[in-house]
């Protein structure tokens, strides 16, 4: 078990007191914009990068890390004191959490949640210690071509996975690569689409255009539709009964197994584990009819999927370098900031690195217990904070974010901008997601792609001739012509019912 | 929500047409192989044809609810707006902690608080405060 040795390092590096607090930081930070509806954990952690920048990379990319799952954790509060999900993930849980808080059994449902998303997060933790080290290594066998079909096959996954319409979702990637070429050409060196601007010759920010989409866009649609306000209910008991845990036990098992696998493949989301972990848990219960009145299993199944799909899907991106959702990307934008690229040869290069946030997670699913359980309380009173001074402080807070990258106005007006484009765009229903992953992507890509072809004289038989590459490629036109049928086929039943 | 769609992937159509159009003045090809014109002309071109073939998928459709837009709200959307713009422009005229007290104030105001003591404490805090945060404790340069 090698991967034991590697983590043992890593726990000396995670367990250092600035660390520990980075950990910490990181969660209450997390909790806080899952706790917070409105406010979804891209939008979070792209708003709090500018936090991270004075911290060495290691203590800045653990605090993004716990901010991620901590929002992820956080989601489940509102979704069970007000009906309101703090991140899509949560939202099946308002079925059954929602009805438990009105039984008077609101504390039980967050404690199942929280020891539920513990159990989840602490086996997809220990299972990246297993995969990574042998799935990294065959991984630093891979080419260019080989790294160009894998990126392009993320984003197949992403973009076919994606919304209503593939085409939609396609322009979205396309969109989404485009701008991430803008800038100084990586292999050449030539300036493109830069107008003579000079501050475009670093590219567009990866961190202002995702404040903008995520954290301007999101808060312009809550001062446009303001949420709930939190329901009475009092917190008590949150451990649950023996019958309880009974019927919980099974669910977080399969919840956990059903979030994990699925998280290993980029572009499924967080959404769809925990529906299919409901899904499953319904369908093998004895009383499914039980099922949205309150049932123990519909909240202990999706949260243990919630935190074993957002630890799993750390694998893909620090394994082998391919976001599988909008808050990884943002993860690996600030892999990129602090001038690492995810990936193989991160294992090789920044061990000490890698392995100092592994193991991060696994403090941080222990700090995210003590948080949730005994702290419960504290966070539900956050609910009652007027969303006027919620919206106004997370502007603000875009604003310092933005300016303070470069220190210069080009980068809030960039945010601004892309602020109004990701309002307009979600008011109409595009899909966001592609756009985010071809922008991170993008640079790495077009790289890997003109090195190919550079290697072969041209030829694109390269990617054809080398198995890796042919098989990746095969897979991505296969998912993609899954897509268009799948999508096709539910147009064809919609029209026959209307 | 279909002219919606429609005016959306008009407008990308364009923003692809201008991107070949800015690709092909850079080279597509060269002694070493593909040119910096390469990838975003290829992309432009595959983005075109999308936007294309979705005009047409939606020119078939038959008309979909219309887009929810509420009135009331979309003031507050442009208010909110109209407050971060002038805030921006006035970043580095006023200073960060005068841009953002009056930002602060503004926002709140507009988004209906009238609790003078609240807006006056939040106001203070999230100027001056974040800017001790920032510049005195995270070393980031604020104007």
């Amino acid at each position: 078990m090698e991967g034991l040795q590697y983590l043992a390092t890593g726990f000396a590096s995670a367990l250092t007191p600035a660390n520990l607090a980075f950990a910490l930081a990181g969660c209450v930070l997390g909790t806080l914009i899952g706790v917070l509806p409105g406010l979804g954990p891209a939008a979070g952690t792209a708003i709090l990068i500018p936090l991270t920048f004075t911290l060495d990379a290691t203590g800045g990319i653990i605090m993004l890390a716990a901010i991620y799952y901590g929002a992820m954790y956080g989601g489940t509060i509102t979704s069970v004191l007000i009906n309101v999900p703090g991140e899509a993930a949560s939202v099946v849980t308002c079925l059954d959490g929602y009805q438990m808080a009105r039984q008077g059994r609101a504390g039980t449902a967050l404690g199942i949640a929280a020891i539920g998303s513990f159990v989840g997060g602490m086996f997809a933790a220990l299972a990246l210690v297993v995969v990574a080290p042998p799935l990294a290594r065959f991984a630093l066998s891979f080419g260019p071509p080989e790294f160009f079909a894998l990126m392009f096959l993320g984003l197949c996954l992403v973009t076919g996975l994606a919304g209503q319409s593939l085409a939609a979702a396609l322009l979205m990637t396309v969109l989404g690569l485009l701008l991430a070429l803008i800038g100084i050409d990586p292999v050449r060196g030539a300036p493109r689409f830069t107008f003579g601007i000079p501050e475009l010759y670093d590219g567009l920010g990866f961190v202002p255009v995702v404040m903008g989409l995520f954290g301007v866009a999101e808060i312009l649609l809550v001062v446009e539709a303001p949420f709930r306000r939190m329901v009475e209910t009092k917190l008590k008991g949150l451990w649950p009964s023996a019958e309880e845990w009974k019927r919980s036990g099974g669910a977080i098992g399969r919840g956990t197994a059903v979030g994990f696998v699925l998280g290993l493949i980029p572009g499924v989301g967080a959404v769809i584990p925990t529906f299919m972990a409901y899904i499953l848990e319904k369908r093998l219960s004895r009383h499914p009819e039980k099922f949205g009145t309150g049932a123990i299993e519909g909240v202990a199944a999706p949260e243990s999927a919630n935190n074993a799909y957002a630890n799993a899907a750390m694998i893909p991106l620090l394994v082998l370098g391919v976001p599988s959702s909008p808050t990884i990307a943002i993860l690996m934008g600030a892999f990129i900031v602090n001038g690492l690229t995810p990936g193989p040869f991160l294992f090789k290069e920044r061990p000490d690195l890698v392995w100092a946030v592994i193991a991060s997670f696994f403090i941080g699913n222990v700090i995210l217990l003590v948080l949730n359980l005994p702290l419960v309380g504290l966070w539900a009173r956050l609910l009652k904070v007027p969303y006027q001074y919620l919206c106004a402080g997370t502007l603000l807070f875009c604003i310092v974010g933005a300016y303070s990258l470069k220190g210069t106005l080009f980068d809030v007006g960039v945010m601004l901008v892309f602020g109004i484009i990701g309002y307009l765009l979600r008011k109409l229903g595009f899909p966001l997601a592609p756009a985010v992953l071809a922008l991170i992507l993008g640079p790495l890509m077009e790289k890997s792609l003109r090195t190919s072809l550079e290697m072969s004289g041209g030829d694109f038989a390269i990617f054809a001739t080398r198995p890796i590459s042919a098989v990746l490629l095969a897979c991505a036109a296969l998912i993609l012509a899954v897509s268009a049928l799948r999508l096709a086929a539910l147009k064809s039943i919609r029209g026959g019912a209307s | 929500m279909k002219r919606g769609w429609q005016a959306a992937v008009a407008v990308l159509l364009v923003v692809f047409a201008f991107f070949a159009f800015e690709s092909l003045r850079l080279s597509l090809r060269d002694a070493l192989g593909p040119g910096p014109g390469f990838f975003p002309f290829w992309l432009s071109v595959a983005g075109g044809v999308l936007a294309v073939v979705l005009l047409v998928q939606l020119h078939r459709e038959s008309e979909s609810e219309p887009l929810n837009f509420d009135r009331a709200g979309l003031r507050g959307v442009a208010m909110v707006l109209a407050g971060l713009i002038v805030a921006t422009a006035l970043l580095e005229v006023l200073g960060f902690r005068i841009a953002m007290l009056l930002l602060l104030v503004y926002l709140l105001v507009a988004l209906g608080v009238r609790n003078w003591i609240a807006i006056g404490l939040v106001a203070v805090a999230g100027s001056f405060g974040v800017f001790h945060v920032f510049s005195g404790l995270l070393k980031v340069q604020l104007p």
